[in-house]
């Protein structure tokens, strides 16, 4: 009995480390009702875009935009047809004080009446390990224009009913200089580097 | 530094130049060359060309500033010429401060038509406005117009400050401690005379600086705008109705009511925001500790 139990026991790991094995996603897994290629439209109130920048050399500083918008193609069957597109606009700069925000955005800072918004704009795309995807694109910052590679973790899609549609996410982070792109006034306050956790939701067209 | 450029220049050039040559060129020199060099100290470089920033053009709009106040000071150039300088002067800094907002504007025709509409309007103000600095240099007294320039630039830049752009603010400050050194220049050596052409340049860097301002710091009112617009006419008033024993003190107390009311509006609407608003200041966490 004990014996007809073990075999049975390793039977089934085998069926499953098989079934395991055959399913083994390259990129990211196809769900129920996804089609090769998917369309989806960023859902700027469930996407995230959080900046963090030292602040006097002694400290990091976080602060958000509130408005994303853009759009993201997830090719399955041909991944490097995929294409990402981003827009934030600066004016929705949100750091907890409305005299800072304002301050970040005068032509000190963001310039947001000037250059209303960064975008990012992929030119290619290759599937990573596992669920991610490296992406090439070009990063618009106060109309400086500069090339940019991110990689992408595909978090997951599927339908969720009536009220979301379908889904599918996506996040990634990057760190840029503000300095090439113009924005480099009193470098002694504030650093150099801005490191960007983007977070982005979208639902299928 | 600012300042020094400009009194090293005027009184350096009292020692070489005939006093009455120097006159024509060297305040509109020392003026641009103080206000140049305060500008890249402010932005800590020397911008590329073309800049990307309006704020950027600034600097090389100093340049054009200096053809126009040495237009404006040449002695034997035709008031034809130079009404058409100043056209092209205030339109060319009207164009490059307003050419962001075209771009913008993307394809949106109303917006754009909007945008053409002003634009002519803002150019025509401009004008006007140099023209009433302008009678004020020719007609005023001494140091009378360069005074009132100096508070002009001196108040927008702490309104700018105070609405939210210390940037821009810094830049009417370099070209305001400029214009104290070509005045302070002329005080010390009493050769050459701060004439029209200063004053003209002077103009053409605050025009710059305050549109760009209203452009692109949201502050930045019509109402503040126009304040520091009417001191050179708020001056040319008090000095056509002067006593003899006021002097030219009456003018320079009509020019500074407009800067200092756009200074107490500037102040009030910058602690309009939210009470609890710790950018204001320093939190002082000892003292709520010892609280």
């Amino acid at each position: 009995m004990m014996s007809r139990l073990a075999s049975a026991i390793l039977g089934l790991s085998v069926l499953l480390v098989l079934v395991g094995v055959s399913t083994r996603p390259d990129a990211a897994p196809a769900a129920e009702g996804a089609n090769n290629a998917d369309t989806f439209t960023i859902d700027g109130v469930h996407s995230n875009v959080i900046f963090k920048i030292e602040h006097l050399g002694v400290s990091s500083f976080f602060g958000r935009f509130n408005d994303v918008s853009g759009s993201f193609l997830l090719d399955r069957e041909n991944p490097d047809q995929s294409r990402v597109e981003i827009v934030v606009k600066y004016k929705s700069v949100d750091t907890n004080a409305s005299r800072r925000d304002r301050h970040l955005k005068s032509p000190d800072f963001f310039n947001a009446d000037e250059f209303p918004t960064i975008t990012f704009t992929s030119t290619s795309v290759t599937p990573g390990e596992g669920d991610t995807f490296k992406v090439d694109g070009k990063f618009t910052l106060l109309g400086t224009t500069r090339p940019l590679s991110v990689t992408l973790n595909w978090i997951g899609e599927g339908d969720r009913g009536a009220q979301f549609g379908y889904r599918g996410g996506f996040d990634t982070t990057f760190t840029i200089k503000r300095s090439d792109f113009g924005m480099d006034w009193h470098p002694e306050l504030l650093g150099d580097d801005v490191t960007l956790f983007v977070g982005i939701e979208g639902q299928r067209r | 530094m600012p300042g020094l450029v400009g009194l090293v220049i005027v009184l350096g050039s009292g020692r070489v130049f005939r006093a009455g040559i120097a006159s024509e060129w060297a305040p509109t020199v020392g003026l641009c060359a103080g206000a140049g060099g305060g500008f890249v100290l402010v932005l800590g470089k020397w911008p590329t060309f073309p800049p990307i920033q309006s704020s950027e053009w600034i600097v090389y709009l100093t340049a054009l500033a200096l053809g126009g106040g040495v237009v404006e000071s040449a002695r034997l150039i035709p008031d034809g010429v130079r009404w058409a300088s100043r056209t092209l002067v205030c339109a060319l800094v009207v164009g490059v401060v307003s050419r962001r907002l075209f771009v913008n504007a993307g394809i949106d025709p109303a917006t754009i038509k909007i945008l053409w509409a002003m634009a002519p309007g803002v150019v025509v103000i401009a004008i006007a406005s140099w023209r009433a600095q302008e009678r004020l240099a020719r007609e005023g007294t001494g140091a009378l117009p360069a005074l009132v320039l100096l508070i002009a630039l001196a108040g927008l830049a702490v309104v700018l400050t105070l609405v939210g752009s210390l940037k821009l603010g810094q830049f009417a400050g370099s070209v305001a401690s400029a214009m104290g050194g070509v005045l302070a220049g002329w005080w010390i050596g009493r050769r050459v005379k701060p004439g029209p052409g200063p004053i003209a340049a002077g103009w053409v860097l605050l025009l710059a600086i305050l549109l760009t301002g209203y452009a692109y710091v949201q502050g930045l009112s019509p109402i503040l705008a126009g304040l520091v617009l009417v001191c050179p006419p708020a001056a040319w008033i008090g000095q056509v109705v002067r006593h003899r024993r006021t002097g030219m003190a009456l003018a320079v107390v009509c020019s500074l009511l407009p800067i200092v009311a756009a200074v107490l509006i500037a102040w009030e609407r910058s602690h309009d925001l939210d009470a609890d608003d710790p950018y204001a200041g320093v939190q002082r966490i000892a003292d709520d500790t010892r609280a």
